[in-house]
């Protein structure tokens, strides 16, 4: 029996590199670095480095006032790039028939912090603020009432492994037949709390994140959204495989030896009908700690240590929440925009000096590509606090070439 | 409408009975968690146990529309007095961290996930987790609904849960029409209410008392939806 086909017909994002597809891939494709710079606004008394959405943003109409924050302005910003292809959706589809599932860690927690503030020097709430800008499922209502879509509509947060979970759910609403699309995908935003926790856990490296490096020591929070519509259909860029698994190990500390991560990308190539050989490529978590690049390599080695690898924390910083959906969107724009029958691969940032400690990864350089085939097939890890692990395949249809 | 829905086994936490059944976490796990997170795993816990099913094999599902309201209140606290963040009260502070324990405290390498969905967030919990069942994996789901009443000052914008609560559902998918089994249902947007709801009732336990006493069909409109289950 064929397999019923899910494929991603359109994607926006936002991230530090930029506002729209085309600038954000042309950044990556160089390796750019310079959207992760340092800012004064997050931890006390000091710069810390991250990767800000920079430049003027779409305001939100009037009418959904209530849901004004950093999260959901960037959520904006993603929708406007698929508008189109949702407002055509939505008529053939009819509006009831599409659902939302995103993934987000901060909500609108900037706003949240502010308010907390006010309320504490007032006794009195800012009149702007409301509590759907800060709980979870506000981001994906908010969505839901600025695309005017009345599908199932949540939120799916288990922190850096939010938004590569949602592809799962997401599916599993067209499988059954809740859904005809899906607007898939995540939104996380800077804040004060997520710096200056990972602050305390001392995660936070000072310089562009280092990733897979000898000298890594941390990461830059990132901030961004990314937002797919899923519909069923098998051509273009296929969602082929998730595969989800937990660590059973420490609450914000990974295995060390990379047995979760292993489990959910071998999950994944099940879940897919693929044999590891059939990937192509791997977006790594590769965070740029000590330990998650340790456990990453280990487990990455075991199934793909030929494999071109990397992660683009060097340039986008850490979007957390986002970081699933973010990630699996530069593989989408990898796979979409062949030139001249090569796929272009988002580079490693790093500085070149390996971890001899640890297994070999074939790291990709700037500009390094791959042939054009059909089928051509990408994994993308997650792996979030609470060991929680994600790990999300797609594909070039078969008879696009 | 999904059909042929199984509900294995259940447990809940009420504020007299549930302490008891804390000391089946250790100890030393025990300390680390937030209230939120102890009252998920022990109620998890007790469903397992009741249904003599080892606490590593389900997936699970965690519905829960605040998160650790109680932890991000600490925080922010500490955040205006220019403290330095604690790394455990901001670990314990994601919005999944009871499920992360949950792995901890059970060895359990299952795929987790923590759905939010407003008012109506035990139903899309639900929905989650009958998705979760149709993939190939044939391990059942166990759905923990849970949430605590917001803290000040939050407490006095967020209102709708009046006390702490705790719901596990172990759920499968019956391969056909068994005895017992009984479908699930989302119709589309109602047209009568606007915002959330603000009732004493929680819906998690509507549903339970509804499976367990009840006959016909069980409709809640939340979140400017109607949701149904028939037996």
């Amino acid at each position: 029996m064929k397999r019923q086909g899910f494929a991603l017909t359109a994607l926006g994002l936002a991230n530090a590199l930029g506002q729209d597809k085309a600038t954000i891939w042309e950044r990556v494709k160089k390796g750019d670095q310079s959207g992760l710079a340092l800012e004064a606004d997050y931890l006390p008394k000091r710069l810390v480095r991250v990767g800000k959405v920079s430049g003027q943003w779409p305001s939100l109409p009037e009418s959904l006032a209530r849901y004004a924050c950093r999260n959901n302005a960037l959520t904006l910003c993603a929708y406007r790039q698929i508008e189109k292809e949702v407002r055509n959706a939505i008529e053939k589809y009819g509006a009831a028939r599409i659902g939302i599932v995103m993934g987000s860690s901060t909500s609108g927690m900037d706003a949240t912090e502010n308010a907390f503030i006010t309320h504490s020097e007032t006794g009195q709430w800012p009149p702007a603020f409301d509590y759907k800008q800060h709980e979870m499922g506000g981001v994906s209502e908010f969505l839901a009432e600025l695309a005017q879509v009345a599908g199932p509509t949540y939120t799916l947060s288990t922190a850096c492994s939010s938004s590569a979970k949602v592809f799962a759910a997401a599916r599993a609403l067209l499988r059954d037949g809740w859904c005809d699309a899906v607007l898939v995908g995540g939104a996380d935003s800077l804040c004060r709390l997520t710096l200056q926790g990972f602050s305390a856990l001392e995660a936070l490296s000072e310089n562009p994140c280092n990733s897979m490096s000898r000298n890594r020591d941390g990461f830059n929070i990132g901030e961004g959204a990314a937002l797919f519509l899923m519909e069923r259909s098998d051509g273009g860029i296929q969602l082929a495989g998730v595969g989800e698994s937990s660590d059973a190990h420490h609450i914000s500390a990974p295995d060390p030896e990379g047995q979760g991560a292993t489990v959910s990308m071998q999950a994944a190539l099940r879940d897919a009908g693929l044999a590891a050989a059939a990937i192509a490529y791997v977006h790594l978590h590769g965070t740029g700690t000590p330990l998650n690049d340790q456990m990453e390599s280990r487990a990455v080695a075991r199934l793909f240590a030929q494999t071109p690898a990397s992660s683009s924390k060097g340039m986008l910083g850490h979007t957390l929440g986002a970081a699933g959906a973010m990630n699996v969107g530069l593989c989408w724009l990898a796979l979409s925009n062949p030139e001249s029958g090569r796929v272009v691969l988002p580079p490693n940032c790093w500085d070149g000096w390996a971890d001899e400690t640890l297994p070999p990864l074939a790291l990709v350089s700037c500009g390094q590509s791959l042939e054009l085939k059909s089928g051509l097939a990408f994994l993308s890890n997650s792996f979030g606090f609470g060991g929680s692990n994600c790990s999300v395949i797609i594909q070039r249809a078969m008879d696009i070439r | 409408m999904i059909s042929n829905l199984r509900l294995l086994q259940w447990a809940t936490w009420t504020v007299e009975q549930g302490p008891s059944m804390l000391s089946d976490i250790a100890p030393l796990l025990r300390r680390r968690m937030s209230p939120l997170a102890r009252m998920v795993v022990a109620t998890g816990l007790e469903c397992c146990r009741k249904a003599e099913l080892s606490p590593t094999e389900p997936r699970v599902v965690f519905a829960c529309r605040h998160g650790e309201m109680g932890v991000t209140v600490d925080l922010l606290r500490q955040m205006a007095a220019g403290e330095t963040l604690s790394p455990t009260g901001f670990s314990n502070s994601v919005h999944h961290a009871a499920v992360g324990y949950w792995s901890l405290a059970t060895g359990n390498r299952q795929a987790m996930r923590a759905v939010a969905g407003g008012d109506a967030s035990f139903c899309y919990g639900f929905l989650d987790a009958i998705g979760m069942l149709g993939e190939a994996d044939q391990s059942p789901v166990l759905l923990i609904a849970a949430d605590e009443p917001v803290p000040p000052p939050f407490g006095e914008i967020a209102t709708d849960v009046k006390t702490p609560f705790a719901v596990a559902l172990l759920l499968e998918r019956a391969s056909m029409n068994e005895a017992q089994s009984f479908s699930f249902d989302m119709g589309g947007r109602a047209e009568k209410p606007s915002g959330d709801t603000d009732s004493t009732e929680i819906p998690a336990m509507n549903f339970l008392q509804w499976h367990l006493k009840g006959e016909g069909s069980l409709e809640l409109v939340l979140a400017q939806r109607i949701w149904r289950w028939s037996k």
